[in-house]
């Protein structure tokens, strides 16, 4: 919804099954628990990287429904046959 | 009756409401007791997934963008009042926290996720001093002024969509953010 009224977003992800569900306009899955998404605690380097790669998502998506993978920089959707 | 909600599509909320009260009646009993597993067996989930989503171009610069963080995990502020994290059928009211919140004096009211990670770390779930110190390195612009908070445990979405939405739209587009970063537990 803020999209569409034009602030554009960028969602993190600990469950792709939801994400492809929700279908948000972009999406980085971090690959961490969802009650640690953002990255352990006390771990400001690692969170500070899913925040990094997060805003690169955002400022990099051109079409909407992207989702990275953190880990393997891996594009999950949209997939390769579409 | 179908209506358009902008970002969502068209929706016939009458038709949701019905299935989510037949769903919240039939499992009344498992709600209060609490036993999510059984309870949300055979709930009515909304799919998306053939839905275009919106799309807002985002600003290729982000050491010029202001940022807003939007995060479920429950957090409120000193003298805030917290969500209702018992209500069965959630909490659909939502906090505004100040950039510069003492993210160690905050709390979280939130039952439906293991809070040992937020509590040695609230950045784990609202990094609001990860978002500070990107500020200072310069790698984005800056922070808005107010940031949103609120339980993620909303399973009514009728009343996510009439009334939580458009509220926690009308307060982001009133921050001035050229970004959302939205940080859901």
């Amino acid at each position: 919804m803020l999209e569409a009224h034009g602030l554009p977003t960028v969602t993190l992800s600990a469950l792709r099954s939801r994400t492809l569900k929700m279908n948000p306009p972009r999406t980085l899955f971090t690959g961490y628990p969802n009650a640690a998404i953002v990255g352990a605690p006390d771990d400001a380097k690692a969170q500070l990287a899913t925040l990094r790669r997060a805003f690169e998502v955002a400022s990099s998506a051109t079409e909407p429904g992207k989702i990275i993978d953190l880990r393997d920089n891996e594009t999950i959707h949209p997939t390769s046959a579409g | 009756m179908e209506r358009l909600i902008p970002g969502l599509g068209t929706l016939d909320l009458d038709q949701m409401r019905a299935a989510l009260s037949a769903w919240s009646e039939a499992n009344h009993e498992l709600l209060a007791q609490r036993q999510w597993t059984s309870a949300f067996k055979r709930y009515p989930r909304l799919d998306f997934s053939a839905t275009s989503a919106p799309f807002e171009t985002a600003p290729t610069d982000l050491r010029q963008a202001r940022v807003l963080l939007l995060g479920s995990a429950g957090l409120f502020a000193p003298g805030q009042q917290p969500f209702d994290a018992m209500d069965p059928l959630g909490d659909y009211t939502f906090r505004m926290v100040p950039a510069d919140l003492d993210l160690a004096s905050a709390s979280l009211a939130h039952d439906h996720y293991d809070h040992a990670a937020a509590d040695a770390d609230r950045n784990a779930v609202f990094p609001l001093e990860r978002l500070r110190e990107m500020v200072d390195m310069r790698e984005i612009g800056s922070l808005t002024d107010q940031h949103i908070a609120f339980m993620g445990y909303q399973p009514d979405y009728v009343t996510l969509i009439e009334s939580f939405l458009p509220g926690v739209t009308t307060a982001a587009m009133e921050q001035g953010a050229d970004l959302a970063l939205l940080v859901p537990v």
